[in-house]
């Protein structure tokens, strides 16, 4: 009977093993390709733009690094009020239909194929409003991918505050906007982790910016409706690309895409007391 | 619960419903504009739209099958891979890893779910591509190539390759699902387990047997997320338009090939095949999400 507990530690510690030394190795790839390339470009890979196919030089990704920066941005913007609000209407108002269809539609939304939301945005906005490819919409496809994360992720964060106060705050007829006020301060630690999960998500975020970004990585936006290049983007093609030099920019702009999301994601994770865990 | 005063405030629709209303207004219109656009190339080609394997400007004839298979052999193959890596490494996390190794693992486990897709992809094109298909791919060409599964000679991209990378990014995903499956299975019954003098291997057995209908879940969910992934695959699945029964083949996949087409489709039926491959896309997928949804619901997991 021994044979058979080591047999079983053997075969699922093999599994966990395979589980996990891809991320390790593409980690290990990323640092490794990416650091040389940050050491030949130097502090200019953070200032200049990218380079032009097939020369030596390596430019840099300021421009694309902008453009991600600004869409995730006014996507934090649209999506973090939209998100709070139904949270806490979920929260207080959970028995009515409104709040029902609501939460199961938000469950479904996180599963959503990513590229499927990207397309709809583009036919809804970019075709049928006529706005194109600018960086509002390319934001919207980002908000709605992040939504349902930061939705849910209140959701839970403000059950428990609710469960403890809710009869008495209703006793003392307090308005919902006041216990909606103490709802947030109360499940604040959940809440600001659910923005983080979001944003690490979306930052990332590559294929619904396939129908609302431009592949000219040239460019910098200067408004919320100019075109915008964005860093998942430029990974994906220059990766494809045949330039050596395109390529290595690839490598670097990992490195640096592959930092900011891991932070922002451990951040959550500090954000969030020890043994708590999110979706 | 209801409580008098809640009712009384319910009469009228509150301010922070709006919320929630522009949320399920956005995706409603989303889904319209989806089923409009797709309805084009669903009225000239019919079905033919998903079962033609011709991609033809020329005849303006738009067929996606090979688009179709190509996504249900990367994510049948995918998902055999990731189960056996999720469900192992899920039962090694709860009975053998111990307080702070399982504790980091479980976090390395998370990053890995919101790692950026387009980086898989990337290292898959370029360091596990050139690594399995020299070694393993060739090897199993080799050995196995009798087989139709292995009758082409691994170069660049493939549907083992875009597999592979796909595996290696719904695993965690799948093994974090199970871990908290198997973790919910009763102490009263694991006691009994030991109590009756079973070994750990007994233990894992019949506690797998327990929690068999939610795995079927977790599958189906992991299924229903892996479906859609467009970045990873795209960039390793070599682009071909063709039907082949060999994984070592190039081919594509739905969002891959939406991800390729897309810039150069000018006439509007080519653009709507598109649109309506979409669509299949994510009445697929989601079709795997409600199911997994409903049989976790029913299953241990609340």
């Amino acid at each position: 009977m021994r044979v058979r507990e080591v047999l079983a530690l053997t075969l699922t510690l093999a599994a966990t093993v395979f589980m996990f030394a891809p991320f390790f190795w593409i980690l290990g790839t990323i640092i490794y390709k990416g650091v040389s390339v940050l050491a030949k470009a130097g502090f200019s890979f953070l200032v200049d733009i990218p380079p032009l196919p097939g020369f030596n030089s390596l430019g840099g990704i300021a421009n694309v690094l902008e453009g991600s920066l600004l869409i995730v941005g006014m996507a934090i913007a649209i999506a973090a009020p939209t998100s709070l609000l139904s949270a806490i209407y979920i929260t207080l108002y959970e028995d009515s239909p409104i709040a029902r269809l609501g939460r199961t539609l938000l469950d479904l939304m996180v599963e959503f194929p990513t590229i499927v939301v990207g397309i709809s945005v583009f036919l809804v906005f970019g075709l049928t409003l006529g706005l194109g490819l600018n960086a509002l919409v390319a934001s919207i496809a980002l908000a709605l991918i992040m939504i349902p994360y930061t939705t849910i992720q209140a959701i839970e964060a403000m059950r428990v505050p609710k469960s403890m106060i809710y009869e008495g705050a209703v006793a003392l007829g307090l308005r919902e906007s006041h216990i909606a006020k103490i709802l947030l301060i109360e499940g604040r630690r959940g809440v600001i982790t659910g923005v983080l999960i979001g944003m690490a998500k979306i930052f990332g975020e590559t294929a619904p910016l396939l129908f609302t970004t431009t592949t000219s990585f040239n460019i910098f936006a200067n408004s919320p409706l100019s075109p915008v290049s964005a860093v998942p983007v430029l990974i994906y093609v220059y990766a494809f690309s045949p330039y050596t030099n395109w390529q290595q920019v690839a490598w670097g702009a990992s490195l640096i895409l592959s930092l900011v999301v891991l932070s922002i994601y451990l951040s959550a994770r500090l954000s969030l007391g020890k043994g708590d865990r999110y979706a | 619960m209801n409580y008098g005063v809640k009712k009384a405030k319910n009469r009228l629709i509150p301010f922070s419903s709006i919320g929630i209303l522009i949320v399920i207004a956005f995706v409603g219109t989303m889904l319209g504009a989806l089923i409009y656009y797709s309805l084009p190339a669903l009225m000239k080609e019919g079905l033919l739209v998903y079962t033609t394997n011709k991609w033809d400007p020329n005849t303006n004839f738009f067929g996606g099958l090979a688009a179709v298979y190509g996504t249900f052999v990367v994510s049948l193959v995918a998902i055999t891979i990731a189960m056996l890596l999720a469900v192992g490494s899920a039962i090694f996390l709860n009975e053998f890893a111990l307080g702070k190794l399982k504790e980091f693992l479980i976090i390395v486990s998370d990053l890995m779910v919101g790692f950026p897709t387009v980086i898989y992809g990337f290292w898959g094109l370029y360091v596990l591509g050139p690594t399995l298909n020299p070694t393993l791919f060739t090897w199993l060409h080799k050995k196995l190539g009798f087989l139709p599964l292995f009758s082409t000679t691994p170069i660049g991209g493939s549907y083992l390759l875009a597999a592979s990378v796909l595996a290696i990014m719904i695993t965690p995903f799948a093994s974090s699902l199970i871990r908290e499956i198997y973790a919910q299975v009763p102490e009263v019954m694991v006691e009994g387990i030991y109590a009756l003098g079973l070994t750990r291997w007994d233990a894992i057995k019949i506690k797998l047997s327990y929690i068999a209908k939610s795995l079927i879940g977790a599958l189906s969910l992991a299924l229903g997320r892996g479906i859609g992934e467009t970045m990873a695959v795209v960039l390793t699945i070599g682009g071909a338009l063709k039907v082949s029964t060999s994984l070592l083949s190039p081919g594509i996949t739905i969002p891959s090939l939406i991800a390729n087409q897309f810039g150069s489709a000018y006439t509007q039926i080519e653009q709507s095949a598109l649109f309506s491959l979409a669509l299949l896309l994510f009445v697929t997928g989601m079709s795997f999400i409600v199911i997994a949804k409903l049989v976790l619901l029913r299953g241990s997991l609340k």
